[in-house]
Formats: C-alpha cells, structure tokens, sequence
C-alpha cells in the first residue's frame, strides 16, 4: 500500500468545503481560472504559491470578500453563495488576513466582539461549550446609569472576557482580554484575530500568511496551536510560500501558479524538491552570488541615532554601525521595528531626534574638482591645510592669484589629504543631493513612495533629475533617454516608455525603479524589501543588479524579510529589534536559528 | 445505479440551486486603459445627451418648445454682434476662473475658494479706485488697481494654502468659508462707502467710464486667453508644473524625493490667487463697482469645468465653451418663451450632472453575467 493510501484510510474524514472551478478576473487580470480544491474535517491544508498566484484571492472568495466570476462552493456537499463575510461566518468559515482588521484603542475583548449584536453574542455564549452561561432573564429595559456604568467598568463584556480566556486555555494561547490593540506585539494581535474566529465558532480558518511577521520562535508557537486545532476537529488552511513551513504544518499541499491548479498532494508523498518544481514550474535554487567586500574605507557612519514618532516614542534608539565601500549590510528584523524609519532618517526624510549620520566622501589622494568645491571653499580648505601637491608638498594658496589656482586645481595638482566627512542630520533629500552625495534610495512602497503610479516612465525618470539645468523649464531630453536605457538593459517588458509606471507588472515597477536610483550612479544604496511581490526571475534580476553596484565600490544597504536571501546575499547583518540594535553578525557565519534569536532580542 | 444516483445528485442540485440567494446580474469593474478613442465617443454621447436632457426639461415647462434651446444658443452665439459678445464674455470668465483654480486641482487641493479669492480681489480695486484714484492719474490708477487685485488674491488664497501646509486642514471647508468671509467684508465695506444706499456707485477713476463693454469683454477674453497659454505652459513644460504634478500623485514620493511640499503647496495655490485677483481686476473693470454676488456662483462652476476636463488645460477650454454656449441659450430661450432666469440654473445643473454621469464608463466598465443572460435565453427557447 502506498503512504498516500494509507494516509486517506486513517483520515476517514468528512469533505466540509469544497470549491469547483473557481474562476475570478480582476479586469484584464485572471486571478484564478478553474481552481477546485477540496478540504476535509481536521485536516491542515497549505495553499501554497508565489506572490501573485492567486492564493488570496481565492480564499477571499471563500471568506465572502470577492464573489466568483464563475464555479461553485459546496460547504459539506451542500451548494453555497458567499457574498459577503457575514456569510462566510453563518457557515463558519473565518479568515485572519496579512493586515490585521483590529480597532487600536479598543482592548482584545471588545475588538472581539464589536460588530456582533446582543443577540448574536447571547447565541454564541449559550453555545460555547465550556462557559456555563447563567439564564439571562430577557430585562424589559435597562436602567440607562446602569448601562452607563456597565459601559465604564466594561462588566458586561465579562462573560465575552470568560470565554476569550476559555479559549485560550483550550488551544494554548496567551492572551490578556484586557490589553488593548496598540500595546500588542504583532503576534499578539495574530493571536487575537485567531480567538476573534474562533470565539464566533468557526470551523474552517483561513490564514493569510500567518507567519510573515513572525519569528522563528513564535512560528513555533502558532503552529503547535494550530495542531491543537486541529485535533479539535477543526479545518485550517494556510497561505504560504515558504517551503520548509508547509513541510511542517500541513497534512496536504495545494500549489497554485499563475492563478491555475497545478495539483495537490499529501506531504508524506512529497518533497520541498517537487513543491519548489510545481510553485516555480523548474527547479530553482537560490543561488546568489557573493563576492567578497572590495575596499575597506567606510562611506556611511551611524552614530547614536535616535529617531521619535509623532507621538513622542522612541522608535530607533542609539543605533551605530558603519557601511564600508563595496559591501551589502543586511538589515534584518521583524516588519515595524524600525527598518523604516532607520532608513528614512539616512535620507533625510525622517527628522533625527539624537545622534549623526556621517558620510565619507572617499577623497584621499584624489584631485580637488570644482564640481563639489567653489573657488572660495577651496581657499578656505586650503588654508585649513587639508590639501597636499601631487609631489607630496603643503599647499599654499598665499599670494597667488585666483587664475592660477583655477589652473592648479583642473591639472589635477591639488589632492586631499583625507577623506571628506558630511554631516548629513537635519538635512533634506535635496540638501543632501546638492552636497553631491549620490544616496540611492529603493522604498519599500515603490508607487507610494518612489514612484508616481500615473506618470509615465519618462516622467519618472525626471523625479532624480528634473531640477538639473538652469530657468523654470523641464529637460525632457535626458530622462528619454534614461528609460530607454533601462527598458533595454533591465528589459523591462512595456510596449513604449510612454506607458504609465502603474499599468506595469510589479516586477517591472521595481526594474524601472532600481534602474532610476542606479541611473544616479549612487555611492550609498539603500534598499527596503526590493523583492517583495516579484517572482523568481525577477528577485534574481534584482540581486544581480545589487550585486553588479557592490563590485562597483557602491556600499549597499538591503531591508530584507526573506532570512534565506539575507544569509546568501549580504557580508554583514544587522538585526534590529525594538528599535535597537540587538546585533551586528557575518553573514557567511551566522544561521537562521540564531538571526531568529537576535530578533526576537535574546 | 451509478445512473441513477447521478440523477439523484442532478435533482439535488437543481432544488439547491433554486433556494440559494440569486446570482448577481452583473458586476461592475475598474478601467485599467482608457484609449483616446473611446474617451471621444463617451464625450460626444454625453454631451449630446446632456443637450437633450436640457430639451426634454424645457418641453416640460413649455410643450412643443423641444428645439427652441437648441435654436436659441445658436442664437446667443450668432444673432447679434451683442448677443456674441455677452457669450464670449461669460465663455471668457468661465475660463479663467477655470484655469485659474487648475494649478491647485492638479495638486489635489480642492479649492473651492475662487469666488472668494475674485471677490476679495475686486474689492481690493475698488478700495484703490475709490480711496486713490482721485490723486493719482487714471492709468496709474488702473495699474495700482490691478497690482492690489493680485495682492489680495493671492494673500487671501495663501491663508487656507498656510494652514494646509502646516497644520493638514481640509482646504475644501476652508476655501468654502472663506468665501463668505469675503462676501462679508464686501457687505460691510459696502456700509462703509455709502450708509444711506449700502450699495457701492459706479466708479470713475481707472475703470475707463467712456470705453464700451464690448472693448472691455475683448480685453478680457485677449487677458485669458493669455493666462490660458501660460496655464498649459506651466503645467506641462516647467519645474514647478512637474512639482505640484508629483505632490497631488503622492505625497510620500515628493518628500522622499527632496520636494518641499509645504512650500510647493502654498506657491501653487498663491498662484491660483493671482489669477483669480485679475480675474477680479477686470470683473470691477467692467461693472464698475462690486456686490456680494457680483460672480453668481460661477466659482463653483468653474470648479465643476476643471473636474470634468480632468484637470486638462484643452479639456477644460472645451467645457468651459459648452457651458457657456448652453448657459446663454437658456437664458435666451427663457426670455423667448417667458420663463423665469431660474431655468438657467436648472439647465447649468442638469448639463453638468449628465456630463458627470457618463463619467462612470470612462472609469468603470459592466460586465453582464453572461449565465443568467444564457439561461434566460435557453428558457425562452424552450418556451417557443
């Protein structure tokens, strides 16, 4: 007998959803086309697929948030129409979604039940099967100072509190009913979308994602409550495209690609091997390339930074570190704890509350220009004796007149002794352009924040460059010419450069993007989640770009949340957390188990 | 028996199908690619459209006038060389005050001030000519009059621009009250030049009493079209054009990009006050004197002109054409068949909310749900 054979014949589940050619168009765009899957009482299915490839849109359409195109869903072989998430909970399916759906200043009991009527919420805790509910006599109208009162002491949520306490016990979670949303950690707030399914009796839970905000550690924990779950007899999918988690969890494995079927197979009949061939439809290793740092002068000093939010908190506190010429810093940490704001007040975007930036104009030995230097700067330098001659002698601008100098100085005579040091704080993106500092920057909302959706590529090409040039009128010359250099050389499939930046491909948004920031010939490149929502071709187009501007000398500084990439591509890695720097590892030494620690700040 | 258990499961199905909720008829999706093509057919349907709709509306009032408001704004346009030049008047004021609020919309501030930002400006001039005039020659006078114009427009412009910029208000209520703030200040100045009347006389000094109204209109409309070409100029050509472009998109990207959008926020909408204080300059050139509805909400048509030519300086010339061309056919209409100047208004609206309608399959596209049509179909065949 087979494993599989085997495996089916211990289920002896029943079939409780199950979805028939499901077919969902967005547009132009096919999300899914005839996808059927099948899932049974207490099992763990993993919908597994790359970013794109239609996992959550099509368990959207099962929570009643897109309605299908075309293709049936049966709930326990009965015939269904979701068309809304109030459907989806009469038949008892609940969702946890990537971005949690919590009122901030509500506590953990309230965002559990806001939404549900007093009736609803009698049913439900008259189902609960461990809270013993007291008969709640229906009272003809309560006393308006009583219900005020209730209202502030929160007493009438108590039975909700029990319950929400009641379900932690049962599944091993930990939870404080009464903590309120902006005090929770990410997995806190996971943990209490969960309850908020599961205190409304759910028995099909569909999680978006669910360990993207979490570390190795709490990825533990999640999953040991899920199979706890599911010896309760209750069904759980969960969207990934991590493979080694799917190899945990799950007892069967969905794959999509490109919005189609590829198949589904049960986990002991299968291999990270064959999931990875099906996901990416070949086998793919990831297999970055990694050159050795070039040189060793710094270029970017970080000196106990501390940035505030707007309400006054810490979000970076007392960050150091360095970035050498020719090397990729890694940041790693989970999402929110200050990547962000780490590398917006770099750019100059972020005001800086303490510390400094300092950036290393990499100038000893090289010939003074006046390409970043006025006469006048220079005269000053030079009486500061920051100059030597070719031949090795002081300089000495004294009594000699200003032709001469200009003379000096363009036959390359004049050399630095040392490299330059610019204090870059409290200055904005366009001061610190106009210093002459070439800081690439790659955000991680490429048309939120890098690029302008509804221009075209031209057009964008001009946010770095169109205040080049004197008077009030645009250069349209060299940005043309920028795109079509990029069109061709990151082939960046798009009919003409007239094409507005939003209509492309994600992949494509980011070539035009990166394409733009290299364009500038940095010295410093910063980069947040640059492969977030690109497939696998286009990720690597990505890090052999990065990699080919580290060999250049450029110092790079890459957010990642993918730990794999971050070991394969970085040299160093810093790992943030709480806003703190909680260590600075070598990228070619360290693990995943250990980054996980440091994230966690242990 | 696997026969007869499919027809078990066949009857199952249908009884199921018949208690589940119905299937949506049809469903509506986002235009991704508006070709130019397309963009031309949706105008010209709805804009003829529009024109019937205002027709249908006059039949009902006057039976058998249905082509009465189509003979009667060729008329405004051709009858007479007046008639022209009060449409060409009302075409010139339409458009500036149009192109004088682009700037802002462009940015994505909704400035609903303009009225305002023209009424405080004309007030400025008739202070000037009122207060100056009579010690100064009268060209002096006329250009004093303008540069105050300009002055007040744009400070009154920059006082919500400011609060936008550095506190985040919502500039459309801001805008909004500062108009009748500006209404009231002419209200009291009003008071204060003539208490017995409460009206401001005819002025005399820089308003060119013997030029006719025809050299005047003229004089205005040779101003906007001037303004006209330095709006296109400055929105497609310049820095600054690029600049609000890029901060109205987002305003993430202007900032991580270096812009100062505080200070592009407030040169933008500044501008936009100077446009509108000229535009002030010549309505008291013309008139001679200012009153709280001196504009007659033409700010806020203009507003609807910059929206449905979708910020666009050709577009907008376009709109601002038939909006003239059908507000003085129906004020032409209404003398010829007697009806009140109410019906102006009423036809204005009517216009501009089923040129707004078709706005809808620009953006957005139906898809029919081609199962129930099928199904449909297959019923009435078997019917036959």
């Amino acid at each position: 007998m087979s494993p599989s054979l085997l495996v089916l014949l211990n289920m002896k589940k029943n079939l409780v959803l199950q979805l028939k050619n499901i077919s969902k168009s967005f547009g132009k765009v096919q999300a899914n086309s005839n996808v059927s899957l099948d899932l049974y009482e207490g099992e763990i299915l993993s919908l597994l697929g790359e970013n794109g490839s239609g996992k959550t849109s099509l368990m959207n359409i099962v929570a009643g948030i897109y309605f299908p195109d075309s293709g049936s869903v049966e709930i326990k072989g009965e015939p269904v129409k979701i068309t809304s998430p109030k459907d989806a909970f009469k038949y008892k399916i609940g969702m946890v979604h990537q971005h949690f759906k919590l009122v901030d200043i509500f506590t953990a009991t309230e965002n559990v039940v806001v939404g549900l009527d007093k009736k609803t919420r009698a049913s439900i805790l008259e189902d609960s099967e461990n809270v013993k509910v007291q008969e709640t006599k229906e009272q003809p109208k309560e006393n308006i100072l009583k219900r005020v009162f209730n209202f502030i002491t929160k007493s009438n949520l108590k039975d909700s509190a029990d319950r929400i306490k009641n379900i932690c016990n049962k599944y091993g979670f930990v939870l404080d009913p009464n903590k309120r949303v902006c005090d929770m950690s990410v997995s806190e707030k996971q943990t209490l979308e969960i309850i908020k399914t599961l205190y409304r009796g759910v028995d099909i839970l569909i999680l978006d994602e669910p360990t993207a905000v979490l570390t190795p550690q709490e990825i533990d924990k999640l999953f040991a409550v899920l199979r706890k779950m599911k010896e309760a007899g209750k069904s759980i999918i969960i969207i990934t495209h991590k493979l080694n988690e799917v190899m945990d969890i799950s007892d069967r494995i969905t794959v999509l690609r490109k919005g189609e079927l590829i198949g589904t197979v049960n986990k002991v009949d299968t291999s990270i091997e064959q999931l990875t061939e099906m996901m990416v439809g070949q086998k793919t290793e990831l297999n970055i390339e990694r050159s050795e740092p070039k040189g060793k002068e710094k270029l970017l000093e970080v000196k106990n930074l501390s940035v505030k939010n707007a309400f006054g908190h810490d979000v970076l506190e007392d960050i150091s570190f360095e970035l050498k010429e020719g090397e990729i810093l890694g940041i790693a940490g989970i999402s929110g704890n200050g990547q962000k704001e780490l590398l917006e007040a770099i750019a100059g975007v972020q005001p800086i509350a303490n510390g400094e930036v300092i950036y290393h104009r990499l100038k000893k030995n090289k010939p003074v220009s006046f390409y970043h230097k006025s006469l006048n700067q220079i005269k000053t330098l030079a009486s500061e004796g920051a100059f030597h001659t070719s031949k090795g002698e002081k300089v000495n601008f004294e009594g000699i007149t200003n032709f001469e100098i200009r003379n000096r100085v363009n036959n390359g005579e004049i050399l630095f002794n040392d490299n330059e040091t610019m204090l870059l704080k409290g200055k904005n993106p366009r001061e610190i352009r106009e210093l002459g500092i070439h800081l690439a920057f790659v955000p991680e909302d490429r048309l939120g924040m890098g690029l302008v959706g509804n221009m075209n590529i031209n057009e964008n090409m001009m946010l770095r460059s169109y205040r080049k040039g004197n008077g009030p009128f645009l250069n349209f010359k060299k940005p043309r010419d920028t795109a079509e250099k990029i069109i061709n050389e990151l082939e960046v499939a798009t009919t003409s450069a007239n094409v507005q930046v939003k209509k492309l491909s994600g992949g494509n948004v980011q070539k035009v993007l990166v394409g733009r920031e290299i364009a500038y010939a940095p010295s410093v490149f910063m980069v947040a989640y640059p492969v977030r929502g690109l497939d696998i071709n286009s990720s690597y187009t990505i890090y052999n770009l990065l990699n080919k501007q580290k060999q250049n000398g450029v110092g790079i500084i890459y957010v990642g949340e993918d730990l794999d990439v971050l070991l394969a591509l970085a040299d160093r890695i810093l790992v943030l957390c709480n806003g703190k720097v909680s260590g600075v590892v070598d990228a070619r030494k360290v693990d995943k188990r250990e980054l996980g620690a440091l994230m966690l700040g242990k | 028996m696997s026969k007869t258990v499919l027809e078990k499961d066949k009857n199952n199905l249908e009884s199921n199908e018949a208690k589940a909720p119905r299937e949506k008829l049809f469903h509506i999706a986002k235009r991704m690619d508006v070709s130019l093509q397309y963009k031309i057919i949706v105008r010209v349907i709805s804009i003829v459209t529009a024109l019937l709709m205002c027709a249908f509306v006059l039949n009902i009032f006057k039976p058998g006038k249905f082509f009465t408001i189509f003979s009667s704004s060729f008329n405004a346009l051709t009858g007479s060389t007046n008639k022209f030049f009060i449409t060409l008047d009302e075409f010139a004021i339409l458009l500036g005050i149009s192109i004088a609020i682009l700037p802002a919309f462009k940015m994505k501030f909704w400035n609903l001030g303009a009225e305002g930002q023209i009424l405080i400006g004309g007030l400025a001039a008739v202070l000037v000519s009122k207060y100056i005039g009579p010690y100064v020659p009268n060209v002096l006078c006329t250009i004093l009059m303008l540069i105050f114009a300009i002055i007040a427009g744009g400070v009154w412009a920059l006082i919500p621009a400011f609060f936008k910029a550095k506190f985040n208000t919502n500039e459309t209520l801001f805008t909004l009250m500062m108009n009748y703030l500006a209404m009231g200040f002419i209200a009291f100045f009003e008071q204060v030049i003539d208490p017995a009347h409460g009206t401001i006389a005819q002025l005399t000094n820089g308003t060119f009493p013997d030029a006719t109204d025809n050299v005047k209109t003229i004089i205005a409309f040779v101003i906007v079209v001037l303004m006209t070409l330095f709006m296109f100029g400055y929105l497609n050509k310049t820095k600054h054009g690029y600049e609000l472009t890029v901060v109205g998109e987002t305003r993430n990207t202007a900032k991580y990009i270096g812009i100062n959008v505080k200070a592009v926020i407030m040169r933008t909408v500044v501008l936009c006050g100077i446009l509108c204080g000229i535009i002030g300059y010549f309505t008291v050139l013309k008139q001679k004197s200012i009153s709280p509805n001196i504009i007659g909400g033409k700010g806020f048509t203009a507003v609807m002109i910059a929206w449905l030519g979708h910020m666009n300086v050709v577009e907008v010339i376009v709109m601002a054409f038939l909006v003239a061309f059908i507000t003085r056919g129906s004020s032409v209409a209404a003398t010829n068949v007697d009806l009140g100047s109410a019906f102006t208004n009423i036809t204005i609206a009517i216009f501009l909310i089923t040129i707004l309608a078709f706005e809808f399959f620009l953006n957005y596209e139906v898809h029919f749900n081609k199962k129930i049509f099928k199904s449909k179909k297959e019923v009435k065949e078997v019917e036959e």
